[in-house]
């Protein structure tokens, strides 16, 4: 049975899990389906984590794993690309930084999933380039290449939307430190 | 929150001469837009992280924790130490 402190740190990291599965998935239905299934993998493979290193990589890559091996085909045909999990989930805020924040999640559902991920692990999760690689099994020089190309897209999105930008302003701002 | 925007603007100045061939790269883009955007994704992430859980999660972790003590007794009985 896995220790009490796997259990504690797992808890701990499902929230940013739920976080990275609405992000990659699109889909709020498909994103908790997906943190499911990635819990019932983290328990039963409990022994292959080892303590000290980041849990929250760790289920990551078993979320991701998951995601493009059977749920990408899937979640893109049910995307949630009217803003159905931006009006609920949004509690915080007011009216302008509602439309805002839809409208971004607007843009980003345009981009592919690889973009999304790399956008949501360094732009906003705050993973350095290489924390981000292991979790995507990847380079750290395509990590970087991918964040680059995802950030020109979704400028270029959001330049065709116009007032995106204008709108930004109104962002809800507690997340900022 | 980590300054990872500015990191990201260090590095695209560095990569200047990159993707002379049209291939998109971030070379042009203003810091501004560039900080922009950081902030978009850390107001879109943090709504994401202040939604509460539903509770089939907690459920779901209780009750593989259930499945599991029950299961370990007729273990424990294979070890008489324990």
């Amino acid at each position: 049975m896995p220790p009490n402190s796997f259990r504690d740190e797992l808890l701990a990291e499902i929230k940013s899990l739920r976080a990275f599965a609405i992000s990659l998935s699109g889909s709020m239905s498909f994103a908790d389906d997906l943190v499911q299934e990635t819990i019932l993998r983290a328990w039963a493979k409990w022994e292959m984590f080892q303590p000290g290193t980041s849990m929250r990589g760790w289920l990551f890559t078993i979320l991701r794993n998951i995601y493009y091996s059977n749920y990408r085909k899937r979640s893109r045909e049910v995307q949630d690309s009217d803003g159905v999990y931006a009006s609920r989930l949004s509690v915080s805020g007011d009216q302008e930084s509602h439309l805002a924040l839809e409208d971004f999640r607007k843009a980003l559902s345009k981009l592919s999933a690889e973009q999304r991920e790399v956008l949501m692990l360094v732009g906003a999760g705050g993973l350095s380039y290489q924390e981000a690689a292991t979790i995507c099994q990847t380079e750290v020089g395509t990590i970087k290449s991918r964040l680059s190309r995802a950030r020109s897209r979704l400028i270029e999105i959001m330049e065709l939307e116009k007032g995106v930008f204008d709108r930004m302003d109104h962002f809800p701002t507690e997340s900022q430190t | 929150m980590q300054p990872v925007l500015g990191a990201a603007v260090r590095t695209k100045t560095s990569g200047m001469n990159a993707g002379q061939d049209g291939e998109a790269t971030d070379v042009a883009i203003d810091p501004k837009t560039l900080e922009a955007l950081g902030e978009a994704l850390k107001a879109h992430y943090g709504d994401l992280i202040r939604a509460p859980l539903p509770d089939r999660f907690f459920e779901l972790l209780a009750r593989l924790e259930d499945k599991e003590r029950r299961l370990s007794r007729p273990i424990e009985k294979r070890d008489a130490s324990e």
